[in-house]
């Protein structure tokens, strides 16, 4: 076996998850393959744990849902961004770049950093 | 936040469809991957396992979804429910004691909380209750002995209200008879109510209008009726036309004005119809509006807005002041002043409501052993659950859950139970209220407006119910809990039947038992003490014999043979009435014995000794009409009864009892003496009279009360109407009934007559309270005593097949049955040994709140406590008795086999 997946970060999934759903409405299944497609097959969530989340932002009023019909012709329930959902992405965004930002400073730095 | 708690609301409010699309979503996922995955070349059945095995446990996914919608904590609380009802049904005979346990305890304090609710919490139902007073003639401070409140004379209310200046309004009522006339003449309670009556009150008429201020201005000048609501239905079909038609009252027409709503039966109570104070003097007499001293009517007043109780005191204190020196009185008479009392503390007779809370402690107290007894209960089960307990504590269910659960139990129980409480609260009810004790005169000229005849099971008796129930079930639930949890921890896990050994110690459900012994002796104690006294009431000769006794009374107005000489009247229709076949005496009175006195001002003066007023309160007078006493059976001791010589025109004697004799003329006969007599029987003026007998005493009061002194006057030669007939038959008194109005209506066709009873009845009503407390605590503490038993049986028997090994082995080991017998009964006797003590010590401490209920035992009677301690002894006897023996046919071979 490969290196594992990376273990997402706590609170991750929920702005993976806004984030696909925010290009267009879609399946939980849809979302699955989008954020796998966008990670270049390096992200793998356990299909299920989906749901939780999926539910969680919905609870919460970031995500509204409708039942369609997806590209197979399943009949599915596909979620899209509400507007609050839409200011949340933008925040978890702006938090994240910085995140990562302050992690790769750091982890870039050399024994020449310690001079200054 | 809210967001999100309308979520929560909308999914549960949709419960089955968010189940059935959470459900499709997730199945539709699963296909779409199976759908893909046999895209790429798989095997349709191998794409759809791999689809399921790729998605992971659905039903985990599920739940943690269900979660995030915030609907959890419904699923928990179902589940337990769901477990709780399962594990009552295992158990049918455990949860029917539960349940019966809880039904009587909810049951009785919830009928006992509506009566006293009834009595005393529930607000007067009048407009801003709070403002409302009575308002009382009373002595000066500084007069001596402290007399009771007084009611008013009309000169001085009227002279009072043109005073006051704290009041709203204010109001005179009193309540009269008169006879209604019409086809079948029919007695009417009558209240006379000042115009401002219905104002004051903020009481509106349903049909026509309330009577005002310009209905009650000119003496004899109003003939107009409120009828209330009752007398509308039963005379006049509820016919709202009825007001402008005219009705005979009396012997005058009045016209029917309006309608009072349903349930204001005035404030006298039991009101038929409301007549202005004006028209008193057409009903009663001439004078009755003028005389100073005659003090006859209640006052009604509405405090001013903003004014208080103590503002109006010492107003109504100085104005009273006042109001006495304008009316010139004896000089030897007490000063007098006036005060104001909340309408709303002499709502109930004081004994009444007494009684009341005696009872609803008692019934408290069977609530209490009941709670405990479900405690043991759940504690044993939890006990003999321990290994399932611990398997589920091992399988990582949380102690919080065991809580839970176990606290779930003790609710479902109490909720249940209490909803069979509150039926048998409804059932109850009637049957409490027919046994309460009714309203009666309360202080100066007023009335209690509330009895204990009524309980009403409303919204406020059921939120009672449903907290009684919530409470217990916590009570009861918590306890066992806290257990179960803390001993989850301890690794019962291996061996449960070990554990059997240790309820051979005093454990927690001894202690219990022992509580519930205690309470229940201390119930049964208190009943017993009440019977003891009911029995010595019963058993007091009050100096009359009532059996074969029947009394009506009548009432003439001014009218009619009876109204116009009532000497003739009364003449007449004893002459009817004693020609009845079966009639062995007849005669007539006003007041009957232990009635409450029969008072009315009277002075007497022997030889040169003048009696003060204090004194002459205490001296009865009474018009009685030859026969009275035959009829009563009443001894003559000494002289003569009264008898045809007594008539109109003859020279005045009067009789009087023992007591007198023996007070006025210590050592000497007082027949032939002269005595003067100041009464309204006598028309007021002092009479000298002769002693021409003396009788046995009587007991006119409370039946504990000697009698006092008491003058018997002869009605012959007294011109006053009303009377009360007494009549002595050879065989069913009530037979004669129909014969008898007969009589009566031969003298005087418009004569009805009413309040009739038998003699028997009125002694009982007399002791209706201390019946009404004792049967119901005998009743009461009878339940507890029951509960106690079943509280030791369950724990005794639990423990029997607990220790089953133990008791097989020593059984092998050669220990008698006897032995077995005996070790079980010691287990089972002991805690009830030790509550016997705490119980009786606690009784002999409370007893003393049964105070006035007691007669003729003291609070300690000991007859009462041993007779207590018996019956819990025998009752823990034969609850232990039952386990001891199944403890004796424990089989040695089959427990021994089993190891």
């Amino acid at each position: 076996m490969a290196t594992p997946p990376p273990e997402l970060l706590q609170g991750t999934l929920d702005m993976l998850i806004l984030k696909a759903v925010s290009l267009a409405p879609m399946h939980g299944y849809g979302i699955l393959l989008r954020i796998q497609q966008f990670s270049h097959d390096t992200l793998a969530i356990q299909q299920g744990s989906l749901y939780p989340a999926v539910y969680r932002l919905e609870h919460q009023g970031l995500l509204s849902s409708e039942w369609g019909v997806s590209d197979n012709n399943r009949r599915a329930k596909f979620y899209q961004l509400t507007p609050a959902g839409r200011r949340r992405l933008k925040d978890e965004r702006e938090g994240w770049i910085r995140l990562v930002d302050a992690i790769g400073a750091v982890m870039a730095a050399t024994p020449a950093d310690l001079q200054s | 936040m809210i967001a999100r708690i309308r979520d929560t609301i909308r999914v549960l409010l949709g419960r089955s469809r968010f189940e059935r699309d959470m459900d499709e979503e997730m199945k539709a996922h699963i296909a779409m991957v199976a759908d893909d995955l046999a895209a790429r070349g798989l095997p349709r059945a191998e794409a759809e396992r791999r689809a399921r095995a790729g998605f992971g446990a659905v039903q985990a996914f599920k739940e943690e979804a269900r979660s995030a919608r915030g609907v959890h904590w419904l699923d928990l609380i179902q589940a337990d429910l769901r477990h709780t009802i399962r594990a009552l049904r295992r158990t049918p005979s455990y949860t029917a004691v539960a349940l019966l346990t809880l039904a009587l305890g909810i049951g009785g304090t919830t009928v006992m909380f509506s009566l006293i609710d009834g009595l005393l919490f529930r607000p007067l139902p009048f407009r801003e209750p709070d403002r409302l007073v009575n308002l009382f003639i009373a002595a000066r401070e500084s007069a001596g002995a402290p007399v009771e409140p007084f009611a008013w004379s009309y000169p001085k209310y009227a002279a009072m209200r043109e005073l006051a200046t704290s009041f709203d309004g204010m109001a005179g009522y009193s309540t009269g008879n008169a006879n209604l006339g019409g086809d079948e003449p029919e007695r009417l309670s009558v209240e006379f109510v000042s115009g401002d009556y219905f104002r004051v009150l903020g009481v509106g008429a349903v049909a026509g209008r309330a009577l005002t201020r310009a209905d009650d201005s000119i003496p004899k000048g109003h003939p107009v009726a409120v009828l209330a609501h009752g007398l509308w239905r039963r005379r006049f079909g509820s016919d709202p036309a009825v007001v402008g038609r005219s009705v005979r009252i009396g012997a005058t027409s009045f016209t029917v004005i309006g309608v009072a709503p349903a349930g204001f039966a005035g404030l006298s109570g039991g009101v038929d119809v409301f007549l202005p104070m004006m028209m008193a003097p057409v009903l009663e007499y001439d004078e009755i509006l003028t005389e100073g001293q005659n003090h006859w009517f209640g006052v009604v007043a509405r405090l001013n807005q903003g004014i208080g109780l103590d503002r109006a005191r010492s107003e109504m204190a100085t104005i009273g002041r006042q109001v006495d020196e304008r009316f010139p009185r004896d000089a030897r008479s007490a000063a007098w002043s006036a005060t104001a009392e909340p309408l709303a503390d002499i709502r109930v007779d004081p004994g009444v409501s007494r009684a009341s809370w005696i009872l609803f402690g008692a019934t408290g107290t069977v609530l209490l052993i009941g709670a405990i007894n479900l405690a043991n209960l759940l504690l044993i089960r939890s006990a003999g659950r321990r290994r399932e307990l611990a398997v589920r504590s091992a399988v990582g269910a949380s102690q919080g859950a065991l809580v839970r659960h176990l606290l779930t139990e003790g609710l479902v129980l109490s909720v249940i139970g209490g909803a069979l409480g509150v039926a048998v609260a409804w059932l109850a009810g009637p049957l409490i209220a027919r046994l309460g004790p009714s309203g009666g005169d309360g202080p100066g000229g007023t009335n209690y407006l509330f009895d204990a005849t009524g309980t009403t099971i409303d919204g406020r008796v059921l939120l009672f119910a449903l907290g009684t129930s919530l409470v217990t079930g916590l009570g009861t639930g918590l306890w066992p809990a806290w257990r179960a949890a803390r001993q989850t921890g301890t690794g019962f896990l291996h061996d449960v039947r070990v554990t059997g050994a240790r309820a051979g110690r005093f454990g927690a459900a001894q202690v219990l038992v022992m509580a519930e012994a205690a309470l229940a002796v201390a119930l049964v104690t208190g009943a017993l003490l009440l019977v003891r006294s009911l029995e010595k009431l019963t058993a007091i000769d009050a100096g009359f014999q009532g059996d074969h006794v029947v009394t009506f009374r009548v009432s003439p107005g001014t009218t009619g043979v009876a109204g116009e000489d009532p000497a003739r009247f009364r003449t007449l229709a004893l002459e009817q009435i004693r020609g009845i076949p079966g009639v062995e005496a007849a005669g007539t009175s006003l007041c009957l014995p232990l009635q409450g006195r029969c008072s009315s001002s009277v002075v007497l003066s022997v030889d040169d000794r003048r009696f003060s007023d204090a004194e002459s309160r205490g001296i009865g007078v009474h018009a009685v009409a030859p026969g009275y006493f035959a009829a009563l059976r009443i001894p003559i001791i000494a002289g003569r009864g009264f008898d045809e010589r007594d008539r109109v025109g003859a020279p005045k004697g009067v009789i009087i009892n023992e007591t007198a004799a023996k007070r006025l003329w210590p050592g000497v006969n007082p027949v032939g003496r002269t005595i003067r007599v100041a009464t309204f029987y006598f028309s007021r003026a002092d009479t000298a009279v002769a002693v021409i007998g003396v009788v046995g005493d009587v007991r006119y009061g409370i039946a504990s009360k000697p009698a006092d002194l008491d003058v018997y006057v002869p009605a012959l030669q007294a011109p006053v109407a009303p009377a009360t007939f007494v009549i002595r038959v050879t065989g069913d008194p009530l037979a004669v009934v129909e014969a008898a109005r007969r009589a009566i209506r031969v003298v005087d066709p418009g004569l009805p007559i009413f309040s009739v009873r038998t003699m028997d009845e009125v002694s009982r009503s007399a002791t209706a309270r201390h019946r009404f407390a004792t049967t119901l605590l005998g009743l009461f503490s009878g339940t507890a005593l029951m509960l106690a038993a079943i509280g030791v049986y369950g724990v005794l028997a639990y423990s029997v097949t607990a220790r089953a090994r133990e008791i097989g082995i020593r059984m092998a080991l050669g220990a008698e049955p006897s032995r077995v017998l005996g070790l079980v009964l010691r287990q089972g006797m002991l805690p009830i040994a030790l509550g016997l003590v705490v119980g009786l010590i606690g009784a002999a401490v409370a007893s003393r709140i049964l105070g006035s209920l007691l007669y003729g035992v003291g609070a300690t009677d000991p007859v009462s406590f041993l007779a207590g301690a018996g019956a819990l002894v025998m009752a823990g006897l034969l609850a232990s008795y039952l386990p001891a023996r199944r403890a004796t046919r424990v089989s040695p071979t089959q427990v021994l086999r089993e190891e």
